[in-house]
């Protein structure tokens, strides 16, 4: 088995015995995602069992293409358990970290970990190689993430790096390697169950949703570190070579040629087609602060776009995305318009208009408080997510006269320094400690509101935008319909970016009175013939507000789980760069999906495997997976948005390819809240589309069978809970 | 652009005050690669800030009756209605009502003795 090391490394920690599991056994689920959900249903028994059980086992998988040259495919961790965050039920969940553990596992000599049990005391699992040791993790208890990275770092690998090379073996023998150990690792949220915790990779690798650092500090499990010399057999180098320069020359940014990146494909923050492609664009960070000046790109093993970026002042390094909007405007509207007051004395005798448009201009700058904020984030190990809907939350309860001091949530937060370092430092504070109301939003946000009787209310008017399974809204359901079918239908929140550059290109593009990059019919067209098994309908592409509950939608909706869960969640491509439908680099606009990931698969691997076969896969990883779920409790009935969606529409303006009076066009979208009743017809026609009873949502055994999977309809039945025929 | 009227203090301070959470002002920001979110505004300094960054998705005649009614400014709400008829509400009208709060927001900082540092 090419790109496989052999071995999943199996640890008990309330025995503490180690031992492994041959990857060979799970092979027919490839790798990630699909292993890691087979080995929870082998491992535990009662599926419904809390998060915080110790009968909970947590999976951290590798693919066959983790430690590779496989661009975007090299680096990803998928990690797998009952989750703590999601809200009324801690369901079955996932996420996934990316930066340098992955590929050092693998170079170890493992697939994949598995965490059993609950250790007496904290402990941290120390990997040199095929070597695996229980520690003793008392002096790291109490750290953060950073800290206890740093001590692990020391403690492995004593003065070695100072002299060039770490020693594990042999040194004729390969045993040696230039790499500290990469370390996952929870932070003082985790060590106090916090359903926001996070895990924490490096400075900003996180994984952040399910509330696995609180799993973790439930197992008294403070790190894993892991440091390898071996390396990952490939079947056809040459061809993997091949592949990867293939990719680089047709699809990416020729830095030889940026005129070809006209004004067409930037818009206000993304330059050089970045909102449209991270695959064919310039390697510009993916930050919502102020990029600094002197800064420059950081990439995950293997990866070839550098989403993240390294910066002078050491501070928000590593961070992207949600991360780095924790508290972006808090920070933006306090300090703007700061340098005017030191020039206003300046240009005291000049006109008002020269005055006025410097005011303006700085009214953009930001300070450090943004930064700190995020790297407090990733040092407590705290969900960013979480935060960044959580906070403007905060201070509109507090002018509301809800929360302060003596207030009905009694809270001494200085909002008088909302913006400022103070305010984010002893909120932050709060909950990785749970001092005072960070108690309550150590548990999250909804749940704190709960806690508050403020829960319904404030799901009801959207002034607590969490739409669906008490997890923070990313893309609003009532705007792109797909994102929010797919998150309440699952787990978690997506985070799946595949079809969201057709909000993206087009938003972008006329909110700023430029063309998108190309029509909407040509874009749901390009789309449309590549999302086999149902290519050719280019009505799955049509957001319309009329085609939302339609049976294209089904569609749409049931490739791009399936299509995640194999190639993007098990294969590991990372959400950033596949797929790859819209190109900006590329005249025919063509993109390389259902190409590209099967052959750098192929050539790691020597398996020749279909892009089809391989959605097919995911068809039958989704099905195991809302077995689990209905095992956990869940029914139809439960599977419902927040009051919001229902009641109001999204008055931001949105754009999305659709069919209006026969006519393709970039439609605005949003503008009607989504049909409960409309809503439940749909569910109908997508559980019968997935061969489930479309009375209760559980799988069928004809449906089950036909994926290979009866003893899951045999568990099923046994509880009552199969479907009906 | 027309000079404003300066406001006298008294004036300033109404407009330059934070308002309760029942008057806040609600617009949306849009970014690349994340949804629209719901920003509430409780300052006329919060409004410049929100037209400075991101793509700020505003209703202008909601700003004006916000600015006109819950701040007391008619002048400048008068102002950016005459603006944004002129210039669009796209990336020039934006602009320009930026610049109006913008000069707005000096003069009052002048006439409460918060310009110079």
């Amino acid at each position: 088995m090419k790109g496989y090391r052999g071995k999943i490394l199996r640890v008990d920690l309330s025995t503490g015995k180690v031992s492994f599991i041959e990857t060979e056994q799970y092979a027919s689920w490839v790798g990630g995602h699909g292993i890691g959900s087979a080995l929870f249903w082998d491992l535990v028994e009662d599926k419904s069992i809390d998060g915080f059980d110790e009968r909970n086992v947590v999976t951290l998988m590798t693919s066959p293409l983790t430690g590779t040259l496989a661009p975007g495919g090299a680096s990803r961790v998928e990690i797998q358990c009952i989750g703590v965050q999601s809200y009324p039920v801690g369901w079955f969940t996932r996420s996934n970290v990316g930066g340098r553990f992955g590929a050092m596992l693998k170079y170890a000599g493992w697939d994949g970990i598995v965490l059993e049990g609950k250790a007496e005391r904290p402990v941290w699992i120390d990997i040199r190689n095929e070597k695996v040791k229980i520690r003793d993790a008392g002096t790291l208890w109490g750290l953060d993430t950073w800290e206890t990275q740093r001590r692990i770092w020391k403690e492995v690998t004593g003065d070695d790096l100072k002299r060039g090379w770490v020693y594990l073996g042999d040194p004729m023998e390969g045993g040696r390697t230039t790499q500290k150990p990469a370390v996952l690792a929870i932070g003082q949220a985790g060590e106090r169950l916090a359903r926001v915790a996070a895990i924490i990779h490096d400075a900003g690798n996180a994984a952040g949703q399910g509330g696995i650092g609180a799993v973790w500090g439930a197992k008294k499990l403070k790190a894993v570190s892991v440091i390898g010399t071996g390396s990952v057999g490939v079947a056809d180098p040459k061809a993997l070579l091949e592949a990867r320069l293939w990719a680089k020359r047709q699809y990416t940014l020729n830095v030889n040629e940026p005129e070809k990146f006209d004004g067409a494909h930037s818009t206000m923050q993304e330059i050089q087609g970045r909102s449209i492609s991270t695959f064919g664009s310039a390697p510009v960070p993916v930050v919502f602060w102020q990029r600094r000046k002197h800064s420059r790109p950081q990439a995950c093993v293997g990866c070839p776009s550098g989403c993240r970026a390294r910066n002078d002042t050491g501070l928000g390094n590593e961070s992207e995305c949600a991360e780095s909007l924790v508290y972006s405007y808090p920070d933006l509207r306090r300090h703007s318009g700061l340098k005017v007051k030191l020039m206003a004395s300046i240009i005291d005798y000049l006109a008002g208009d020269f005055a006025a448009v410097l005011y303006a201009r700085d009214a953009g700058r930001q300070s450090r408080a943004a930064y700190i904020a995020t790297d407090l984030c990733q040092k407590y190990g705290i969900n960013a997510f979480e935060l960044m809907h959580g906070i403007p939350y905060l201070r509109d309860l507090y002018k509301m006269g809800v929360l302060g001091p003596g207030k009905a949530v009694d809270s001494d937060l200085p909002f008088e320094a909302f913006g400022e370092v103070e305010f984010i430092e002893k909120l932050m504070a709060m909950i990785a400690f749970r001092q005072g109301i960070g108690d309550d939003l150590a548990e999250g946000f909804v749940r704190a509101a709960e806690r508050w009787g403020r829960l319904e209310e404030d799901l009801d008017s959207g002034l607590l935008p969490y739409p669906h399974w008490g997890l923070p809204d990313h893309y609003d359901p009532r705007v792109e319909i797909e994102w929010g079918y797919g998150s309440i239908l699952g787990d978690r929140d997506i985070n799946e970016h595949g079809l969201n550059v057709l909000y993206w290109m087009p938003t972008s593009a006329k909110l700023q009175r430029k063309d998108p990059l190309i029509p909407a019919e040509e874009a749901a067209r390009l789309y449309a013939e590549r999302m086999a098994p149902y290519e050719g309908d280019p009505l799955m592409l049509d957001y319309s507000h009329g085609n939302r509950y339609s049976e294209h939608m089904v569609k749409t909706v049931a490739w791009h789980r399936h299509y995640s869960r194999f190639w993007k969640q098990s294969i590991l491509y990372c959400d950033f760069l596949f797929p790859d439908f819209l190109n900006p680099s590329r005249e025919d606009r063509r993109g390389m999906v259902g190409e590209a990931e099967p052959r750098f698969f192929g050539a790691v691997t020597g398996r020749e495997i279909e892009f089809v076969e391989g959605i097919e896969l995911g068809r039958k990883i989704w099905n195991l997976d809302n077995a689990i779920w209905t095992l956990q409790g869940r029914h139809r009935d439960m599977v419902h948005f927040a009051g919001y969606i229902y009641k109001e529409p999204c008055e931001a303006r949105s754009y999305m390819p659709g069919v209006e009076n026969g006519e393709w066009d970039y439609l605005s979208v949003g503008k009607e809240p989504i049909d409960r009743g409309k809503f439940e017809a749909w569910k109908t026609k997508y559980y019968e589309f997935e061969g489930w009873d479309p009375a209760s949502g559980w799988p069928r055994r004809k449906t089950l069978e036909g994926l290979g999977m009866k003893p899951v309809a045999d568990a099923l039945e046994k509880i009552g809970r199969l479907g009906g025929a | 652009m027309d000079p404003l009227q300066r406001p006298d203090r008294e004036r300033a301070r109404k407009i330059l005050r934070e308002v309760s959470f029942r008057e806040r002002l609600i617009c949306h920001r849009v970014r690349e690669r994340m949804g629209p979110t719901v920003v509430a505004l409780y300052s006329l300094e919060e409004v410049l800030h929100f037209l400075s960054t991101g793509i700020p998705q505003i209703d202008f005649d909601r700003l004006a009756e916000w600015t006109r009614e819950t701040l007391g400014d008619g002048e400048l709400a008068d102002r950016m209605e005459e603006t944004v008829r002129r210039a669009g509400d796209g990336p020039e009208g934006t602009g320009a009502a930026r610049h109006l709060v913008a000069l707005r927001l000096l003069q009052c900082r002048e006439a409460v003795g918060l310009r110079r540092p």
